[in-house]
């Protein structure tokens, strides 16, 4: 079972994601997950089991080449609702080929495979939170895997 | 604005004024408008996606799904400025004039 790990700050969790446009992504096998073999672009994603769905901002859209299908409505304070570009899109995940645990280089340089979602998600648009996050990571990818945050300031999400 | 972005814009305008409509017939479906009209009823977004790529050559259509309920995303709803939205009232009030 793949899985990606980390360390989280006690009150937010991020990840690299991979984005890739549900309209040219190749044949996926029938599974899980699928490995894929070209590297998609790598955005910092938000892990956020607030959020029912995943949420792209426009840099991701516009580096990825994603066009809008249509609107999504997202509730607001209150009784609000406002609608965003929604778009087509899988997740993928950058695991890297080392044993749960093992530190892994900084600045890259460790063997990595990418896994991506067989299911293209619908997800919205928001904007950009700085330099904060680019994917804000929902429920519909989360629940697809097994998310454990520990005490000790790791986390890991396997799938 | 593109093609596409007006169409979908134009398209959302007469989806929220025959939603009330639609509930009742198709809720949970996904709609697969062109030029202000639906053009059919899929299960999934992804369905109607790949009937309007293989319908319409150009590519302008949108889809939208047959609900009134908002997607929640938590504190990000509540605490974070959501971009570029559009409210439901003023894509309402633009449609039914």
């Amino acid at each position: 079972m793949p899985c990606v790990w980390g360390v989280h700050n006690g009150s937010q969790i991020f990840l690299d994601v991979g984005i890739i446009d549900a309209g040219t992504a190749a044949t996926v096998t029938p599974g899980p997950y699928a490995p894929v073999i070209q590297t998609p672009p790598i955005f910092k994603a938000l892990v956020d089991t607030g959020a029912e769905v995943t949420m792209i901002s426009p840099e991701v859209a516009s580096t990825v080449g994603l066009t809008p299908i249509g609107q999504i409505p997202i509730q607001g304070v209150g009784h609000t609702m406002t609608y965003h570009n929604a778009y087509l899109f899988h997740v993928a995940f950058v695991v890297p080929l080392a044993h749960f645990g093992q530190p892994i280089p900084a600045g890259g340089g460790a063997a990595t495979m990418i896994f991506m979602q067989p299911h293209p998600i619908y997800g919205g648009e928001i904007t950009s939170s700085g330099d904060h996050f680019d994917v804000l990571l929902g429920m519909d990818v989360i629940s697809t895997g097994s998310l454990a945050v520990e005490g000790n300031g790791t986390f890991s999400f396997s799938f | 604005m593109t093609a596409r972005q007006q169409e979908i814009d134009t398209n959302l305008q007469f989806f929220l004024s025959e939603l009330p409509r639609l509930l009742a017939t198709h809720r949970g479906k996904s709609a697969l408008l062109r030029h202000g009209k639906i053009e059919g009823f899929y299960d999934t977004v992804a369905d109607a996606v790949r009937t309007g790529n293989r319908l319409f050559d150009d590519r302008i259509f949108s889809v939208q799904q047959v609900t009134d309920t908002g997607t929640d995303l938590g504190f990000y709803s509540h605490a974070v400025r959501l971009g570029r939205p559009q409210r439901v009232a003023d894509l309402s009030r633009r449609g039914n004039h």
